[in-house]
């Protein structure tokens, strides 16, 4: 919205060339728009900029009693980070948030487009609504309930995957206890949970594209692979680019609510991930300013993945901003 | 606000000050400050309390005990519950904002230690002749629980019963002929044949022996060698020990790991996290749990098992006897779910006057039974002078909340009699299980000490030596990791200091 009105303006103004500065001007006579724009400005001041100064807890030896100001200086200033990058498991930490992030988003990323595509060619647009609607569902669901399920499937003693995998004379897996296993549950977990949900914004995407298109191809002879592959995929690229970067930012994220549902003591080698450590040592020790500096921590390098894929993105044309 | 309400108001305080000098004549004294405060000039408005409780459950609206409380005491209640979860956080956050409740209760003593450090609590110490009925409740000996660098900072409650025992399947024993186990060798032989004997006469190798939640579970058997899980001080032979380095920490992990390699333990113990050991042994694949009456030995429970099995019967066993005694668990000294009050309120005596007879009236005979039970006739009965619940099912659920209200505790055994009178055989039984006393609350983390990454550690190499994934010869490998990586000597200097000075050891 506001890039057909920025240029609009520029081309308003310089066609009076009127000796006034551009942007106030600019900005008068789109004050309306400006008008609108407001509430969400602030709303983003008050309650997404504002509250950052808490940040200095980071550096401080934060005490309830004296408050964000008052409280004293951390001794080194960077004693949090030093903690955190000290502890025995610093490695092993950064390594499971990393691979957790980068299998998920490797093999989560194009489930969500496949299903969209099926969904968006089915012919029996009945049925596809019905899918489609119930693949919604999943997403509703908390992780301690989607943990319910799983144990009901593959538990190694009473789950319904290792009965059949005992009736065929095989050994009971234990998928939920074992190092080996873990990880690939909690990533396909995770995309089950949220396949249907994901799609929804691609299914926007294709209904956006222009249908003469597809009329164009077919007049050609298409097969509807091809129509996929020519005309869908491309029609959709932005918006698949756009939802890389946009979870590139959450990347040391992980997912700790599903995390910390479904660990125990057996896989922590492969499923402590940052955000569990920060909420054990942190629960256990009344520990703010460690938080604050591993939060910090995490915020900085999203911010340099979200900008770095940006950059790379935009030098193949097709960048947020 | 208008002539009435000022009347009520009155009107209450003083039938309180009936009530209570008529029911605790050993506290005349807090009595008598209390009753000018509120009849008195501003008596108009009543005094506000804001009470921060953890409930899994959302108290049903407008409770009568709310109303209840505030008619007896002249006060007007601001009750706010939390799932345990956010609990915690909230008392952070209200501290962080001076916006706590003016009663919040702590059962975490590591959070209290830091908070009363921290000053932001309300020091009792000036107070406590006025908390003599309270004291008088919660037993003058647990007062040292609530206390942080010698200062009253927190009122423990009375006590819990202990809940755990083990149970196992007596249809199971019989079928196989065999008598409850009295010595680890028996134990291992009755695990051994729960697993490999088919007790439920189906032709198949489906059940295992032992289950439970892997931080309890094991309790019994770390007790038959006098010694508990990793990390817990003790004192044995006049001497303080760390149950890491008590010799009887490795043959009791040689004689555990034997029943893992014979592999007579649900596989899946470490994954029992919430209740799945419960549904397993339900269902049928458990021989032998460690567990709590609760989920066992109420009529529900039996109806849940009898569903799935008609013939299962769980039964209660003894420990077994081991080369250190019997042990069913350890029980942590300084550990009590302790009612705390914000040091704010200090500027507000008025307030600090009507907390002290808020706590000293639901610790009071008339108090208590209020919170125990509700009210006479409408949710319980006497009969024969015994308390029952009225036959009313919806007046009994209502009173399945009055135990939010319990602020410093109850008298349990008289509670779970008149409330289980089916199961007293089962609570007395868990409710004498020995157990090992701890030091490990009064210990202050010494500063630098990671206790989240040391207990990881110590945890996960506990599991590898049991499942044979490190070898038991490398248990002094594992002691020195512990002590330089994660900084276990610092904690052990200052643990065995700060208790010596506690005067734990004579």
């Amino acid at each position: 919205m506001s890039m057909p009105a920025t240029s609009d303006a520029r081309g308003v103004t310089s066609a009076r060339a009127a000796p006034r500065r551009r942007l106030p001007g600019a900005i008068w006579r789109h004050r309306v728009f400006y008008l609108m724009l407001l509430p969400g400005v602030l709303w983003f001041v008050v309650y997404k900029y504002f509250p950052m100064y808490g940040v200095i807890i980071a550096f401080k030896e934060y005490n309830l009693v004296d408050g964000v100001f008052a409280s004293g200086w951390a001794d080194p200033w960077y004693k949090y980070f030093k903690q955190f990058v000290e502890s025995p498991y610093f490695g092993q930490l950064l390594a499971n948030t990393f691979l957790i992030s980068f299998y998920k988003l490797l093999f989560g990323m194009a489930p969500p487009i496949v299903f969209a595509l099926l969904i968006s060619e089915c012919r029996y647009s009945r049925y596809a609504r019905f899918i489609q609607t119930l693949s919604y569902m999943p997403h509703f669901l908390s992780w301690v309930v989607i943990f319910g399920i799983l144990t009901a499937f593959l538990s190694q003693s009473s789950g319904l995957v290792n009965r059949y995998i005992g009736e065929f004379g095989g050994d009971p897996v234990p998928f939920l206890t074992s190092t080996d296993w873990f990880r690939s549950i909690l990533v396909g977990s995770d995309i089950w949970k949220d396949i249907g949900w994901g799609s929804i914004i691609y299914l926007a995407a294709i209904a956006g594209i222009d249908p003469t298109l597809y009329e164009a191809g077919r007049v050609d002879g298409a097969s509807r692979l091809r129509m996929i592959w020519h005309i869908t995929l491309p029609g959709i690229r932005n918006v698949i680019v756009l939802l890389m970067i946009l979870q590139l930012g959450h990347f040391l994220d992980a997912g700790f609510e599903q995390i910390y549902v479904m660990y125990n003591v057996q896989v922590y080698p492969v499923a402590d991930i940052i955000d569990t450590w920060v909420y054990r040592v942190g629960l256990q020790d009344l520990n703010f300013s460690l938080g604050s500096a591993v939060g910090l921590f995490k915020s900085a390098i999203g911010l340099v993945l979200v900008l770095g894929s940006n950059a790379l993105a935009r030098r193949w044309g097709g960048g947020i901003w | 606000m208008n002539k009435k309400g000022i009347m009520t108001t009155m009107l209450a305080s003083a039938m309180l000050a009936g009530a209570l000098s008529a029911c605790s004549g050993g506290n005349a004294n807090s009595n008598n400050q209390g009753t000018p405060e509120t009849s008195g000039g501003n008596a108009a408005e009543p005094v506000e309390i804001s009470i921060m409780l953890q409930a899994a459950e959302p108290l049903p609206d407008n409770y009568f005990m709310i109303d209840e409380l505030e008619e007896r005491l002249g006060v007007k209640l601001d009750i706010q519950t939390y799932l345990p979860d956010d609990y915690t956080s909230k008392i952070n956050t209200g501290l962080a904002s001076d916006s706590a409740t003016d009663i919040f209760f702590l059962s975490d003593r590591n959070m209290f230690n830091k908070l009363a450090k921290q000053g932001v609590l309300f020091d009792f110490d000036p107070y406590m002749d006025q908390l003599q009925p309270t004291v008088d409740f919660v037993g003058e000996d647990n007062l040292v629980k609530g206390q942080a660098a010698g200062k009253q900072y927190g009122i423990p409650q009375t006590a819990r019963a202990y809940q755990y025992s083990l149970w196992a399947r007596q249809d199971w024993l019989d079928a196989l002929e065999l008598a409850a186990p009295t010595d680890l060798e028996q134990f291992q032989e009755v695990l051994g044949a729960f697993r490999n004997d088919d007790p439920d006469g189906n032709g198949k190798k489906d059940t295992y022996g032992y289950s439970g939640r892997p931080n309890e579970a094991l309790g019994p058997l770390f007790g038959a060698f006098g010694t508990t899980y990793p990390g817990y001080f003790y004192v044995k032979d006049g001497a303080l020990v760390n149950s890491l380095y008590d010799p009887a920490m490795k043959d009791a992990l040689a004689y555990i790991k034997g029943l893992f390699d014979a592999d007579l333990i649900d596989p899946e113990m470490l994954g029992n996290t919430k209740l799945q050991h419960k549904d397993k042994a339900f269902q049928g694949q458990i021989g032998m749990l460690y567990f709590n009456w609760p989920n066992i030995a109420r009529e529900d429970k039996i109806q849940e098992y009898k569903t799935v099995n008609p013939d299962a019967e769980w039964v209660q066993l003894d420990l077994p006897q081991g080369p250190g005694g019997q042990y069913a668990y350890y029980d942590d000294l300084g550990a009590a779910t302790v009612a705390a009050f914000p040091k704010s309120v200090e500027k507000d005596p008025a307030k600090v006057e009507k907390l002290i007879e808020l706590l000293n009236y639901v610790s009071s005979p008339e108090g208590s039974q209020l919170v125990m039970y509700g009210l006479e006739d409408v949710h319980y009965e006497i009969k024969d002078g015994e308390i029952v619940p009225v036959s009313d099912e919806a007046a009994v659920q209502e009173a399945a909340f009055t135990y939010l209200f319990q602020f410093t505790g109850r008298d349990e055994m008289v509670y779970l009699k008149s409330k289980f009178p089916n199961q007293e055989a089962a609570y007395t039984f868990a409710n004498e299980m020995p157990l090992l006393p701890v030091y490990n609350s009064f210990v202050d983390n010494p500063e630098g000490y990671n206790a989240a990454d040391a207990s990881r550690y110590m945890e996960e190499e506990l599991y590898k030596f049991l499942y044979g994934k490190r070898s038991l010869d490398e248990y002094d490998d594992f002691l020195n990791t512990l002590e330089t990586t994660f900084g276990y000597k610092a904690y052990m200097d200052a643990a065995e200091q700060q208790l010596t000075e506690l005067g734990i050891l004579e």
